[in-house]
């Protein structure tokens, strides 16, 4: 594959290194945790153009199982293929798993802990933080490339999750649907 | 069969048919609750606290229940059962990444992402009910946005330093 000169390409260790850093440690859930990777990958490491992470994110979330897990996967296999894939899902799920057995070993003593849950009590405020700035991060491009589409796709999310009670996986297949039947002409 | 292994399928079977990381809460509840009598209710909520504890992905939760059930073997059952369905991605990627420059699919992924982006500001509802409980807690959040999309502080950092204000708040006799 030729690679265009601002693209890198990174070593399996880079790989290792970046996402067990960044995979393992952000808290508010699996999109917001790809919002500190896309950080990383795209715009300070450029490992992916931004077409590409579009693409691992969109397909990530319409894959069964665990999102984040599902995009570490793709964003490796893109740049490094199989093993790349296999070096990013492990290092993306196996910190947190031990992390959570450490928790879980524990969940008597850090329960009951004044400290613990005032640390945590500040974690989960940032965190919704975290979750809304992420939102804009993702749709800030498409907004200003295409407005009518987020003006008809944002309140109709909104109508099929609150009105009608539509899983997520439900309105981002309809999303996509929609997505297929309006086309977004190529960049010129 | 041996526990673990009618374990980890009743795991695989349940992310392998779910969409998110706590997709796949009903089915596994239902299976270890009411079927198998290997956990209880309370050790299902236990391992959602956790898993809101941590950070990294939500769908984690499912190596705590399988600690629960059968120790370090269930812990591992449900490691394999979270990480092995994401491998399904690489046959999408492969498949669309050759036709993502095709305008219906690049419509298709720009949609995906408009919608993901939109569920997620409803997903923070939710969890800023449960977290923004007082003024400290509520400042940290309206401190926090504009750093994040203005500044592009490292998130790290700024999860760090809520834990640290919350904490000292907490010691100083400060509503959370």
């Amino acid at each position: 594959m030729t690679e265009e000169p601002d693209i890198v390409t990174p070593t399996l260790p880079e790989v290792a290194g970046v996402f067990t850093r960044y995979a393992n440690l952000t808290w508010g859930g699996g999109s917001a945790t790809i919002a500190v990777l896309r950080k990383q990958i795209v715009d300070n490491r450029r490992w992916l153009r931004e077409s590409e992470f579009d693409l691992a994110y969109a397909l990530s979330r319409l894959t069964p199982g665990t999102n984040l897990l599902a995009f570490c996967t793709a964003a490796g296999w893109t740049r490094r293929r199989t093993l790349g894939a296999i070096v990013a899902l492990l290092a993306s799920s196996i910190p947190c798993s031990l992390l959570v057995l450490i928790v879980t070993v524990f969940y008597g003593e850090l329960h009951g802990s004044s400290w613990f849950q005032a640390a945590l009590r500040g974690a989960l405020a940032a965190a919704v933080a975290i979750m809304l700035s992420t939102a804009w991060v993702f749709a800030e491009p498409h907004v200003e490339a295409a407005p009518w589409k987020a003006v008809v796709i944002a309140p109709l999310t909104v109508g099929l999750a609150l009105g009608l009670g539509l899983s997520p996986v439900e309105i981002l297949l309809l999303s996509a649907v929609i997505g297929l039947a309006w086309p977004t002409p190529r960049p010129r | 069969m041996t526990k673990v292994v009618l374990l980890f399928w009743i795991f695989i079977k349940a992310t392998c048919t779910s969409f998110a990381g706590l997709g796949s809460l009903p089915e596994i509840r239902h299976e270890l609750v009411d079927q198998q009598h290997w956990a209880t209710d309370e050790q299902i909520d236990q391992t959602i606290v956790i898993t809101r504890t941590t950070p990294g992905p939500v769908g984690a939760w499912i190596v705590a229940v399988g600690y629960m059930v059968d120790g370090w073997p269930g812990a591992v059952a449900g490691w394999l059962a979270m990480a092995a369905p994401s491998l399904i991605v690489i046959l999408l990627v492969g498949y669309f990444g050759k036709r993502a420059q095709h305008p219906r699919i690049r419509g298709m992924l720009q949609s995906v992402v408009l919608a993901s982006a939109t569920l997620l500001v409803l997903a923070a509802i939710p969890i800023g009910r449960d977290a923004l409980v007082g003024p400290l807690t509520i400042g940290i959040a309206v401190i926090a946005l504009p750093l994040l999309i203005a500044k592009r502080v490292d998130t790290i950092w700024i999860v760090a330093g809520a834990a640290v204000v919350s904490f000292t708040g907490a010691l100083l006799g400060v509503v959370a």
